[in-house]
């Protein structure tokens, strides 16, 4: 039996409490940063990327036997030691008490300052998908297909979503991809796939599908209509229980998220 | 103290000193240290008198511009015009070529929005290298709606933008050279006059980005040769949401307007519109009203300065901290234009810009990290991003001091 959540919290609070200063507590930060396994750099592809603004991190979930474990990494170090402190509390935990954990005890060592989204070190998105992979383990016994990042790359992967209910989770990426393509932004020839406003389609084995997507500028005036027209385009593939569009300007859009078919339509290439 | 650097006074320090005094929000103490504020490329404090002006208009003056008949309405329309004369006094323009926006990713956007409409596929916008995502991506909108090609001057290893190169990029397919006066995140300050004499040479418009000048010094359109130029009124010591698009007359007058609405029009029915004059036909909508009367006042706290001896004052500050640093171990400075405003960027062979951030923030030091909007550059430089630290008029030895202690700390919590 793996300890509770809140106890490893605690367990932790306890430590920290043990330094009397700042400068204690990053110290020993840092050195948990430096003595947390580095992750695998064939797993450091964009699929397990979480890009923030100053640091990335990359987290790579694993389920066995009804546990979740975690790989994880960040070109920070102190973002790194706060992921350590996170892998410790969650590995081995069940997926339902991963996705509802309180993680509290960030707070009680000081470090909540480096989960507000605006710190942009990319702890707080890696957090957020941390349970949206529970969440959907929880619900199915396995996770959820690994979402694509924005330049189309569906490599790697823990793509067992399949089979078990009769539907395939990749065949329907694919199709809302497809269906995605046939919106396009007003002011540009071009569709919103291979312009690169789609940054993430993640299918849940209920069949729902979110979708991650930005757009062009924040007050993009003409955009506004494009998030309700991916939503219906991807609602109407022929399977999907539900769709629901995530719109994010974190990472902000560049041209360079286009396909190649994109550029050579614009003239980039 | 050990790692407690001493650095001598500076020769301006008295003059520094007493400008300081201006600035409310300096004085203070984060994580128990004093307030080292070294972030002011990213916006700068704002002096007593530009937050006082914006209380009082809300308390004294607050009505709408441009509409009213009534009393208080035209006192705010005075007012209001009265600072696009002193704008334009202040550039060298007049004040029909002033347009209030609500910075300069605004003003950019307006011009490059308007100019998408003109060019065609087989024009050339040129920009350059070390200019902020502002004076980006505008322009490759602009060129993806209008089929344009963007073309880039490139820089050299110490942050210089190479002329030659650029002198090839030019031809009478150019149609705008928009660059930066001031890069943000190394601070190279660039050869303005000379770009645009090379840039109208070839027929070319030129719009300058000179959101990091207006703290360093006073600026003249004329002498930059300037058709366009943006700026923001928070990075120069007035209130955030305001900014000043100058524009030739005969070009604001072509450009077509970015928003439409109130206030720029001269008649409106169901069968179409005529405008309003320049520079009204640019500013639809009530304007940030408090805020423009706080860059007025800003403006008025820029003239009042003695110019030479705050850029003596701010050499020192470079010079110090640059030399400073180059003395401790592990860090590089990214940057080493011969013309360069007082702005430091730097990395540190072990810790992640994020991490010494992290660390200089428990010291009391304020610094920008990260790609600083700039990450073609950093691209350039193969770097993650920079620690920046960018002074300005009240900055002091004491912040360099700090700057140093946290660099100390830096190395021996990383190495």
């Amino acid at each position: 039996m793996t300890a509770e959540i809140s106890d490893r919290g605690a367990e932790i609070v306890e430590e920290f409490s043990l330094f009397d200063d700042w400068l204690g507590r990053y110290e020993y930060l840092i050195e948990l940063g430096k003595s947390l396994p580095l992750i695998d750099d064939t797993h450091k592809t964009d699929s397990f990327r979480i890009r923030g603004c100053q640091s990335q991190v990359w987290l790579k979930p694993e389920l066995t036997d009804g546990r979740m474990f975690f790989k994880a990494d960040s070109d920070a170090l102190i973002t790194k030691g706060l992921i350590a402190l996170l892998v410790r509390v969650l590995d081995g935990q069940s997926p339902e008490a991963v996705a509802d954990a309180d993680l509290a005890f960030l707070d009680d060592i000081g470090m909540n300052e480096h989960l507000s989204p605006t710190r942009k070190n990319g702890l707080s998105a890696m957090i957020d998908r941390i349970r949206t992979f529970a969440s959907a383990a929880a619900a199915t016994g396995h996770l959820p297909d690994t979402p694509a990042d924005g330049e189309n790359d569906t490599e790697a992967g823990e793509s067992d979503a399949s089979a078990a209910d009769g539907f395939d989770a990749d065949t329907m990426r694919d199709n809302v991809i497809e269906a995605l393509k046939l919106v396009y932004d007003p002011e540009i020839p071009v569709n919103v796939f291979d312009l690169g406003l789609i940054y993430d389609v993640l299918v849940f084995p209920d069949r729902s599908v979110k979708i991650v997507m930005t757009l062009t500028t924040p007050n993009c005036p003409a955009a506004g209509i494009l998030p309700a027209q991916v939503e219906t385009r991807a609602a109407n593939v022929s399977g999907v229980s539900e769709a629901r569009v995530e719109l994010t300007f974190d990472p902000p859009y560049t041209p360079d998220r286009m396909s190649e078919a994109a550029k050579l339509e614009l003239g980039f290439m | 103290m050990s790692d407690l650097i001493e650095i001598p006074e500076a020769p301006t320090a008295t003059a520094a000193a007493v400008l300081r005094r201006d600035f409310a929000n300096l004085r203070q103490r984060v994580y128990g240290h004093p307030l080292a504020y070294l972030d002011n490329a990213a916006t700068t404090q704002k002096p007593d008198i530009v937050i006082d002006r914006i209380h009082r208009f809300y308390a004294t003056e607050n009505s709408n511009v441009h509409r009213g008949v009534h009393y208080l309405s035209q006192q705010a329309t005075d007012a209001f015009e009265q600072v696009r004369a002193t704008v334009a006094n202040y550039i060298g323009a007049s004040p029909s070529e002033i347009v209030f926006t609500s910075g300069t990713t605004h003003g950019v956007n307006m011009v490059a929005s308007g100019m998408a409409q003109r060019l065609q596929p087989g024009d050339d916008v040129i920009v350059s290298a070390l200019e902020h995502h502002a004076n980006i991506v505008p322009w490759q909108i602009a060129c993806e709606r209008s089929g344009a090609t963007l073309r880039v001057i490139p820089v050299d290893d110490g942050g210089v933008l190479d002329l030659t190169a650029y002198g090839e990029l030019l031809s009478d397919r150019t149609k705008i050279v928009a660059v930066g006066h001031t890069s943000n995140a190394i601070g190279t300050i660039n050869p303005v006059s000379e770009i645009s004499r090379l840039a109208h040479e070839a027929g070319a418009v030129v719009l300058v980005d000179a959101a990091q000048a207006f703290a360093h010094g006073p600026v003249d359109v004329e002498e930059l040769g300037a058709d366009f130029l943006c700026f923001s009124g928070h990075k120069m010591f007035g209130p955030t949401g305001t900014g000043v698009l100058f524009g030739r007359r005969d070009l604001l007058e072509a450009l077509p307007p970015f928003q439409g609405g109130g206030d720029m029009i001269d008649t409106v029915s169901f069968e179409g519109t005529s405008y309003a004059d320049v520079p009204h036909k640019h500013e639809a909508g009530t304007p940030n009203i408090a805020g423009v009367l706080g860059l007025g006042a800003a403006i008025e706290y820029l003239r009042g300065l003695d110019w030479e001896l705050i850029q003596r004052h701010e050499n020192w500050l470079l010079e110090t901290a640059t030399e400073q640093l180059r003395r401790l171990s592990g860090i590089t400075i990214v940057g080493t234009a011969p013309n360069k405003a007082s702005v430091v960027s730097f990395v540190h062979h072990k810790a992640h810009p994020y991490d010494v951030g992290t660390v200089l923030d428990r010291m009391g030091v304020a610094v920008r990290t990260g790609h600083h909007c700039a990450m073609p550059l950093m691209e350039r430089y193969s770097l993650p991003g920079t620690v920046r630290a960018s002074f300005a008029l009240y900055n002091n030895g004491a912040d360099i001091e700090a700057l140093l202690a946290g660099m100390h700390k830096v190395e021996s919590l990383f190495s």
